[in-house]
Protein backbone atom coordinates (compact mmCIF):
# COMPACT_ATOMS: atom_id res chain seq x y z
CA UNK A 1 0.00 0.00 0.00
CA UNK A 2 2.84 2.18 0.45
CA UNK A 3 4.29 1.34 -2.53
CA UNK A 4 0.82 2.57 -4.21
CA UNK A 5 0.88 5.54 -2.33
CA UNK A 6 4.57 6.21 -3.31
CA UNK A 7 3.35 6.15 -6.64
CA UNK A 8 0.26 8.82 -6.35
CA UNK A 9 3.11 11.14 -4.22
CA UNK A 10 5.55 10.90 -7.66
CA UNK A 11 2.92 11.49 -9.80
CA UNK A 12 1.21 14.55 -7.86
CA UNK A 13 4.93 15.49 -7.47
CA UNK A 14 4.99 15.37 -11.40
CA UNK A 15 1.72 17.71 -11.96
CA UNK A 16 3.40 20.21 -9.66
CA UNK A 17 6.44 20.35 -12.16
CA UNK A 18 9.14 17.70 -11.25
CA UNK A 19 9.98 16.15 -14.37
CA UNK A 20 12.49 13.90 -12.64
CA UNK A 21 9.76 12.43 -10.14
CA UNK A 22 8.05 11.04 -13.66
CA UNK A 23 11.01 9.37 -14.51
CA UNK A 24 10.89 7.51 -10.94
CA UNK A 25 7.24 6.79 -11.50
CA UNK A 26 7.73 5.33 -15.07
CA UNK A 27 10.88 2.84 -13.71
CA UNK A 28 8.56 1.50 -11.14
CA UNK A 29 5.58 0.64 -13.48
CA UNK A 30 7.10 0.13 -17.08
CA UNK A 31 7.75 -3.13 -17.35
CA UNK A 32 4.33 -4.42 -15.29
CA UNK A 33 1.92 -2.05 -17.60
CA UNK A 34 3.90 -3.00 -20.67
CA UNK A 35 3.55 -6.98 -19.68
CA UNK A 36 -0.32 -6.59 -19.08
CA UNK A 37 -0.59 -4.87 -22.25
CA UNK A 38 1.49 -7.17 -24.27
CA UNK A 39 -1.06 -10.18 -23.01
CA UNK A 40 -3.97 -7.89 -23.92
CA UNK A 41 -3.15 -7.09 -26.89
CA UNK A 42 -0.93 -10.26 -27.64
CA UNK A 43 1.12 -8.35 -30.67
CA UNK A 44 4.21 -6.75 -30.10
CA UNK A 45 4.41 -3.75 -32.45
CA UNK A 46 0.56 -2.96 -31.08
CA UNK A 47 1.61 -3.54 -28.01
CA UNK A 48 4.56 -0.66 -28.33
CA UNK A 49 1.93 1.49 -29.55
CA UNK A 50 -0.67 0.99 -26.40
CA UNK A 51 1.93 1.13 -24.55
CA UNK A 52 2.92 4.82 -25.61
CA UNK A 53 -0.31 5.68 -26.02
CA UNK A 54 -1.21 5.07 -22.38
CA UNK A 55 1.73 7.14 -21.07
CA UNK A 56 0.41 9.75 -23.42
CA UNK A 57 -2.33 9.57 -21.94
CA UNK A 58 -0.98 9.56 -18.27
CA UNK A 59 0.67 12.64 -18.94
CA UNK A 60 -1.58 14.13 -21.28
CA UNK A 61 -4.72 13.78 -18.45
CA UNK A 62 -2.41 14.94 -15.15
CA UNK A 63 -3.83 17.84 -14.69
CA UNK A 64 -7.09 15.83 -13.76
CA UNK A 65 -5.56 13.44 -11.82
CA UNK A 66 -6.66 13.26 -8.00
CA UNK A 67 -4.99 10.39 -5.41
CA UNK A 68 -8.53 9.52 -4.78
CA UNK A 69 -7.71 6.02 -5.79
CA UNK A 70 -4.37 3.86 -6.38
CA UNK A 71 -2.03 5.08 -9.04
CA UNK A 72 -2.09 1.90 -10.42
CA UNK A 73 -5.59 1.74 -10.42
CA UNK A 74 -6.09 4.56 -12.50
CA UNK A 75 -3.16 3.58 -14.59
CA UNK A 76 -4.46 -0.28 -15.94
CA UNK A 77 -7.37 1.61 -16.31
CA UNK A 78 -6.05 3.92 -18.93
CA UNK A 79 -4.29 0.78 -20.05
CA UNK A 80 -7.49 -1.31 -20.57
CA UNK A 81 -8.89 2.03 -22.62
CA UNK A 82 -6.15 1.94 -24.81
CA UNK A 83 -6.27 -1.80 -25.44
CA UNK A 84 -9.42 -1.52 -26.09
CA UNK A 85 -9.58 1.54 -28.32
CA UNK A 86 -6.62 -0.46 -30.28
CA UNK A 87 -9.22 -3.73 -30.69
CA UNK A 88 -11.91 -1.19 -32.05
CA UNK A 89 -9.61 0.35 -34.59
CA UNK A 90 -8.11 -3.03 -35.81
CA UNK A 91 -11.34 -4.10 -36.46
CA UNK A 92 -10.84 -7.19 -34.16
CA UNK A 93 -13.90 -8.99 -32.82
CA UNK A 94 -15.36 -7.97 -29.29
CA UNK A 95 -13.61 -9.64 -27.02
CA UNK A 96 -16.13 -12.33 -25.81
CA UNK A 97 -16.01 -13.29 -29.76
CA UNK A 98 -12.24 -14.29 -29.59
CA UNK A 99 -12.18 -18.00 -28.88
CA UNK A 100 -9.04 -20.54 -27.24
CA UNK A 101 -7.95 -20.98 -30.71
CA UNK A 102 -7.38 -17.18 -31.57
CA UNK A 103 -5.85 -17.28 -28.15
CA UNK A 104 -3.53 -20.04 -29.04
CA UNK A 105 -2.57 -18.95 -32.01
CA UNK A 106 -1.51 -15.19 -30.83
CA UNK A 107 0.29 -16.65 -28.34
CA UNK A 108 2.28 -18.88 -30.65
CA UNK A 109 3.07 -15.68 -32.54
CA UNK A 110 4.30 -14.19 -29.10
CA UNK A 111 8.16 -14.49 -29.43
CA UNK A 112 8.15 -15.05 -25.38
CA UNK A 113 5.96 -18.20 -25.87
CA UNK A 114 6.95 -19.66 -28.94
CA UNK A 115 7.83 -23.94 -29.06
CA UNK A 116 11.56 -22.60 -28.65
CA UNK A 117 10.92 -20.03 -25.86
CA UNK A 118 8.75 -22.42 -23.67
CA UNK A 119 11.58 -25.13 -24.09
CA UNK A 120 14.70 -23.56 -22.97
CA UNK A 121 13.12 -20.72 -20.50
CA UNK A 122 11.44 -21.63 -17.24
CA UNK A 123 8.55 -24.13 -17.65
CA UNK A 124 5.84 -22.64 -15.41
CA UNK A 125 6.63 -19.51 -16.43
CA UNK A 126 6.36 -20.77 -19.82
CA UNK A 127 2.99 -22.82 -19.46
CA UNK A 128 1.36 -19.38 -17.69
CA UNK A 129 1.98 -17.67 -20.68
CA UNK A 130 0.14 -20.33 -23.04
CA UNK A 131 -2.58 -20.85 -20.44
CA UNK A 132 -2.93 -17.03 -20.16
CA UNK A 133 -3.70 -16.71 -23.64
CA UNK A 134 -6.01 -19.48 -23.95
CA UNK A 135 -8.48 -18.18 -21.32
CA UNK A 136 -11.20 -16.32 -22.81
CA UNK A 137 -10.55 -12.59 -23.30
CA UNK A 138 -12.86 -11.61 -20.42
CA UNK A 139 -11.55 -13.85 -17.87
CA UNK A 140 -7.86 -12.74 -19.23
CA UNK A 141 -8.73 -8.98 -19.29
CA UNK A 142 -10.10 -9.40 -15.27
CA UNK A 143 -7.14 -11.77 -14.05
CA UNK A 144 -4.66 -9.34 -15.57
CA UNK A 145 -6.48 -6.36 -13.86
CA UNK A 146 -6.64 -8.10 -10.76
CA UNK A 147 -3.28 -9.43 -10.47
CA UNK A 148 -1.09 -7.12 -12.66
CA UNK A 149 -2.76 -3.58 -12.16
CA UNK A 150 -4.33 -4.59 -8.40
CA UNK A 151 -7.56 -3.42 -9.39
CA UNK A 152 -10.58 -4.53 -6.59
CA UNK A 153 -13.56 -6.51 -8.16
CA UNK A 154 -16.23 -3.82 -7.48
CA UNK A 155 -13.20 -1.86 -9.62
CA UNK A 156 -12.91 -4.71 -12.22
CA UNK A 157 -16.46 -4.38 -12.51
CA UNK A 158 -16.69 -0.66 -13.19
CA UNK A 159 -14.35 -1.16 -15.72
CA UNK A 160 -15.62 -3.77 -18.16
CA UNK A 161 -18.75 -2.99 -17.38
CA UNK A 162 -20.42 -5.52 -15.56
CA UNK A 163 -21.85 -6.57 -12.06
CA UNK A 164 -19.13 -7.04 -9.29
CA UNK A 165 -20.54 -11.07 -9.18
CA UNK A 166 -19.56 -11.05 -12.73
CA UNK A 167 -16.35 -9.96 -12.40
CA UNK A 168 -15.45 -12.28 -9.04
CA UNK A 169 -17.22 -14.94 -11.38
CA UNK A 170 -14.19 -14.54 -14.37
CA UNK A 171 -11.77 -14.03 -12.04
CA UNK A 172 -12.83 -17.79 -10.25
CA UNK A 173 -12.76 -19.04 -13.77
CA UNK A 174 -9.78 -17.72 -14.80
CA UNK A 175 -7.84 -18.73 -11.80
CA UNK A 176 -9.26 -22.21 -12.00
CA UNK A 177 -8.35 -22.76 -15.29
CA UNK A 178 -4.65 -21.20 -14.97
CA UNK A 179 -4.07 -23.54 -12.12
CA UNK A 180 -5.39 -27.02 -14.03
CA UNK A 181 -2.66 -25.87 -16.92
CA UNK A 182 0.00 -24.83 -14.14
CA UNK A 183 -0.56 -28.39 -12.36
CA UNK A 184 1.59 -28.37 -9.00
CA UNK A 185 3.63 -24.86 -10.63
CA UNK A 186 0.15 -23.06 -9.75
CA UNK A 187 0.55 -20.62 -6.57
CA UNK A 188 -1.51 -22.03 -3.25
CA UNK A 189 -4.08 -19.69 -1.82
CA UNK B 1 -0.56 -7.94 1.95
CA UNK B 2 -3.72 -9.68 3.22
CA UNK B 3 -6.56 -10.79 0.86
CA UNK B 4 -9.23 -8.23 0.66
CA UNK B 5 -12.59 -9.77 2.04
CA UNK B 6 -14.00 -9.24 -0.90
CA UNK B 7 -10.92 -10.66 -2.84
CA UNK B 8 -11.75 -14.32 -4.27
CA UNK B 9 -8.09 -15.20 -4.16
CA UNK B 10 -4.88 -13.85 -3.08
CA UNK B 11 -3.32 -11.95 -6.01
CA UNK B 12 0.62 -11.32 -4.64
CA UNK B 13 1.80 -14.92 -5.67
CA UNK B 14 0.11 -14.42 -9.45
CA UNK B 15 2.06 -11.19 -9.50
CA UNK B 16 5.08 -12.76 -8.49
CA UNK B 17 4.67 -15.10 -11.35
CA UNK B 18 3.42 -13.22 -13.94
CA UNK B 19 6.04 -10.78 -12.99
CA UNK B 20 8.73 -13.60 -13.65
CA UNK B 21 8.24 -13.42 -17.45
CA UNK B 22 10.84 -11.40 -19.06
CA UNK B 23 10.08 -8.88 -21.40
CA UNK B 24 10.00 -4.76 -21.03
CA UNK B 25 10.25 -1.83 -23.13
CA UNK B 26 12.93 -1.07 -25.07
CA UNK B 27 15.11 2.03 -24.30
CA UNK B 28 13.74 3.99 -27.41
CA UNK B 29 10.59 3.81 -26.17
CA UNK B 30 11.66 4.64 -22.78
CA UNK B 31 13.41 7.91 -24.55
CA UNK B 32 10.28 8.88 -26.53
CA UNK B 33 8.30 8.72 -23.27
CA UNK B 34 10.68 10.93 -20.62
CA UNK B 35 10.77 13.38 -23.76
CA UNK B 36 7.03 13.92 -24.04
CA UNK B 37 6.66 14.09 -20.59
CA UNK B 38 9.22 16.85 -20.27
CA UNK B 39 7.88 18.45 -23.14
CA UNK B 40 4.99 18.36 -21.47
CA UNK B 41 6.08 20.37 -18.78
CA UNK B 42 7.47 23.26 -20.28
CA UNK B 43 4.62 26.35 -20.77
CA UNK B 44 3.01 26.24 -24.50
CA UNK B 45 3.95 29.17 -25.96
CA UNK B 46 1.06 28.46 -28.37
CA UNK B 47 -1.49 29.35 -25.76
CA UNK B 48 -0.60 33.02 -25.04
CA UNK B 49 1.24 33.87 -28.22
CA UNK B 50 -1.69 33.80 -31.06
CA UNK B 51 -3.93 36.07 -29.18
CA UNK B 52 -1.19 38.39 -28.26
CA UNK B 53 0.03 38.84 -32.14
CA UNK B 54 -3.49 38.89 -33.72
CA UNK B 55 -3.85 41.97 -31.11
CA UNK B 56 -0.20 43.12 -32.04
CA UNK B 57 -1.41 43.22 -35.59
CA UNK B 58 -5.01 44.19 -34.87
CA UNK B 59 -3.23 47.65 -33.04
CA UNK B 60 -0.60 48.16 -36.23
CA UNK B 61 -3.20 48.13 -38.73
CA UNK B 62 -6.03 50.36 -36.70
CA UNK B 63 -2.68 52.44 -36.01
CA UNK B 64 -1.44 52.54 -40.13
CA UNK B 65 -5.27 53.32 -40.68
CA UNK B 66 -5.66 56.74 -38.34
CA UNK B 67 -1.89 57.91 -39.18
CA UNK B 68 -2.88 57.73 -43.24
CA UNK B 69 -6.33 59.71 -42.35
CA UNK B 70 -4.41 62.16 -40.52
CA UNK B 71 -1.95 62.79 -43.05
CA UNK B 72 -4.48 63.03 -45.85
CA UNK B 73 -5.09 66.38 -45.93
CA UNK B 74 -0.94 67.08 -46.59
CA UNK B 75 0.79 66.13 -49.56
CA UNK B 76 2.13 62.96 -48.75
CA UNK B 77 4.80 62.60 -51.47
CA UNK B 78 6.66 66.16 -52.87
CA UNK B 79 4.52 67.61 -55.79
CA UNK B 80 6.24 68.87 -58.93
CA UNK B 81 5.86 72.65 -58.03
CA UNK B 82 8.23 71.33 -54.95
CA UNK B 83 10.63 70.29 -57.97
CA UNK B 84 10.70 73.62 -59.60
CA UNK B 85 10.76 75.77 -57.25
CA UNK B 86 13.85 74.13 -55.88
CA UNK B 87 16.20 75.72 -57.99
CA UNK B 88 15.10 79.37 -57.14
CA UNK B 89 15.02 78.85 -53.66
CA UNK B 90 18.77 77.41 -53.80
CA UNK B 91 19.84 80.28 -55.95
CA UNK B 92 17.92 82.62 -53.12
CA UNK B 93 19.84 81.08 -50.31
CA UNK B 94 22.86 81.53 -51.98
CA UNK B 95 22.70 85.16 -52.99
CA UNK B 96 21.49 86.20 -49.67
CA UNK B 97 24.76 85.51 -48.09
CA UNK B 98 26.79 87.46 -50.55
CA UNK B 99 24.17 90.46 -51.14
CA UNK B 100 24.02 90.92 -46.97
CA UNK B 101 28.11 91.34 -46.66
CA UNK B 102 27.58 93.85 -49.68
CA UNK B 103 24.61 95.91 -47.88
CA UNK B 104 26.56 95.70 -44.11
CA UNK B 105 28.09 99.17 -44.70
CA UNK B 106 25.24 100.61 -45.92
CA UNK B 107 22.83 99.47 -43.42
CA UNK B 108 25.85 100.13 -40.65
CA UNK B 109 25.38 104.00 -41.88
CA UNK B 110 21.96 104.04 -41.67
CA UNK B 111 19.64 104.68 -38.89
CA UNK B 112 18.68 101.28 -36.73
CA UNK B 113 14.91 102.83 -37.19
CA UNK B 114 15.25 104.09 -40.79
CA UNK B 115 16.03 100.27 -41.88
CA UNK B 116 12.37 99.12 -42.28
CA UNK B 117 11.73 102.23 -44.69
CA UNK B 118 14.28 100.65 -47.45
CA UNK B 119 12.27 99.25 -50.48
CA UNK B 120 11.08 95.52 -50.19
CA UNK B 121 13.48 93.09 -51.73
CA UNK B 122 13.34 93.77 -55.20
CA UNK B 123 13.65 89.90 -56.06
CA UNK B 124 11.33 89.05 -57.87
CA UNK B 125 9.34 85.99 -57.07
CA UNK B 126 9.81 82.99 -59.20
CA UNK B 127 7.76 83.02 -62.36
CA UNK B 128 7.29 79.79 -63.90
CA UNK B 129 10.18 80.84 -66.59
CA UNK B 130 12.80 81.84 -63.59
CA UNK B 131 11.85 78.06 -61.59
CA UNK B 132 12.27 76.29 -65.56
CA UNK B 133 15.88 78.46 -65.89
CA UNK B 134 16.91 79.92 -62.86
CA UNK B 135 20.56 80.01 -64.53
CA UNK B 136 19.37 82.02 -67.30
CA UNK B 137 17.84 85.10 -64.78
CA UNK B 138 16.97 87.92 -66.46
CA UNK B 139 19.59 90.98 -66.89
CA UNK B 140 16.85 93.44 -65.30
CA UNK B 141 16.86 91.91 -62.21
CA UNK B 142 20.18 93.56 -61.13
CA UNK B 143 22.55 91.03 -58.78
CA UNK B 144 22.56 93.63 -55.82
CA UNK B 145 18.88 93.28 -55.52
CA UNK B 146 18.99 90.55 -52.82
CA UNK B 147 20.98 92.82 -50.91
CA UNK B 148 17.90 94.23 -49.82
CA UNK B 149 16.37 90.68 -48.30
CA UNK B 150 17.71 90.58 -44.98
CA UNK B 151 16.33 94.05 -44.71
CA UNK B 152 13.01 93.42 -45.21
CA UNK B 153 13.10 91.13 -43.18
CA UNK B 154 13.86 92.69 -39.87
CA UNK B 155 10.78 93.92 -38.24
CA UNK B 156 9.69 97.42 -38.94
CA UNK B 157 9.30 99.93 -36.10
CA UNK B 158 5.42 101.22 -36.80
CA UNK B 159 6.05 104.80 -37.60
CA UNK B 160 3.09 106.16 -39.39
CA UNK B 161 5.28 108.11 -41.10
CA UNK B 162 7.54 106.20 -42.50
CA UNK B 163 4.68 103.61 -43.58
CA UNK B 164 2.85 106.54 -45.46
CA UNK B 165 5.85 107.08 -47.36
CA UNK B 166 6.93 103.68 -47.96
CA UNK B 167 3.32 102.69 -48.84
CA UNK B 168 3.43 105.51 -51.08
CA UNK B 169 6.89 104.44 -52.98
CA UNK B 170 5.28 101.06 -53.33
CA UNK B 171 3.05 102.39 -54.89
CA UNK B 172 5.38 104.09 -57.10
CA UNK B 173 7.20 100.41 -57.93
CA UNK B 174 6.07 98.42 -60.36
CA UNK B 175 3.96 95.00 -59.94
CA UNK B 176 7.15 92.92 -57.95
CA UNK B 177 5.85 89.98 -60.32
CA UNK B 178 8.18 91.66 -62.73
CA UNK B 179 11.90 92.97 -62.40
CA UNK B 180 12.16 96.51 -61.96
CA UNK B 181 14.37 98.51 -64.66
CA UNK B 182 16.79 101.06 -64.37
CA UNK B 183 14.05 103.82 -65.51
CA UNK B 184 11.14 103.03 -62.96
CA UNK B 185 14.12 102.83 -60.46
CA UNK B 186 15.58 106.43 -61.19
CA UNK B 187 12.08 107.28 -61.10
CA UNK B 188 11.77 105.31 -57.19
CA UNK B 189 14.99 107.61 -56.39
CA UNK B 190 13.30 110.55 -57.54
CA UNK B 191 10.13 109.92 -55.63
CA UNK B 192 12.16 109.05 -52.38
CA UNK B 193 14.33 112.73 -53.13
CA UNK B 194 11.05 114.43 -53.45
CA UNK B 195 9.53 113.38 -49.73
CA UNK B 196 12.92 114.50 -48.68
CA UNK B 197 14.02 111.10 -48.20
CA UNK B 198 17.50 112.38 -49.18
CA UNK B 199 19.97 110.00 -47.48
CA UNK B 200 17.92 106.65 -49.03
CA UNK B 201 17.51 108.16 -52.36
CA UNK B 202 21.16 108.57 -52.40
CA UNK B 203 21.75 104.96 -51.34
CA UNK B 204 19.73 103.99 -53.82
CA UNK B 205 21.34 105.81 -56.53
CA UNK B 206 24.91 104.35 -55.14
CA UNK B 207 22.99 100.80 -55.80
CA UNK B 208 21.43 101.94 -59.16
CA UNK B 209 24.54 102.98 -60.84
CA UNK B 210 26.38 99.62 -59.21
CA UNK B 211 23.25 97.71 -61.02
CA UNK B 212 23.74 99.68 -64.19
CA UNK B 213 27.20 101.01 -64.54
CA UNK B 214 26.86 103.99 -67.30
CA UNK B 215 22.81 104.02 -67.55
CA UNK B 216 22.88 107.04 -65.40
CA UNK B 217 25.50 109.30 -67.15
CA UNK B 218 23.60 108.21 -70.64
CA UNK B 219 20.51 109.35 -68.97
CA UNK B 220 21.78 112.30 -67.57
CA UNK B 221 23.08 112.77 -70.91
CA UNK B 222 19.72 112.28 -72.77
CA UNK B 223 17.79 114.09 -70.21
CA UNK B 224 19.89 117.28 -69.21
Amino acid sequence: MEERDADAQLMLRYVAGDARAFEELYERNRTGLWRFIRRLVRDAAATDDVFQECWSRVIGSRERYRPTARFTTWLYRIAHNCCMDHWRKSGRRAAHETTDDDAIAAAADSPASGPFAIAVADEARGRLTLALARLPEDQRVAFLLYAEGGLSVAEIAEQTGTGAETAKSRLRYAVARLKEALGNDAPVD
Amino acid sequence: MEPRNEEPFDREPWRRLLEADSGAPTQDMDRRILAEARRALVPRVGRWWLPASLAASLLLAVLLVQWQLADSGAPAHVTESDVLSAPARIAADEAAPAAATEALPQRQELPATRAADMPLPEVAPPTMESRRMPETATPAAPPAAAASLPVAQEPAPAQAESSAVLGKFHALTPSSSEPRTAEQWYADIQALRATGRIKEADAELVRLKAAYPGWLESHQLQNP
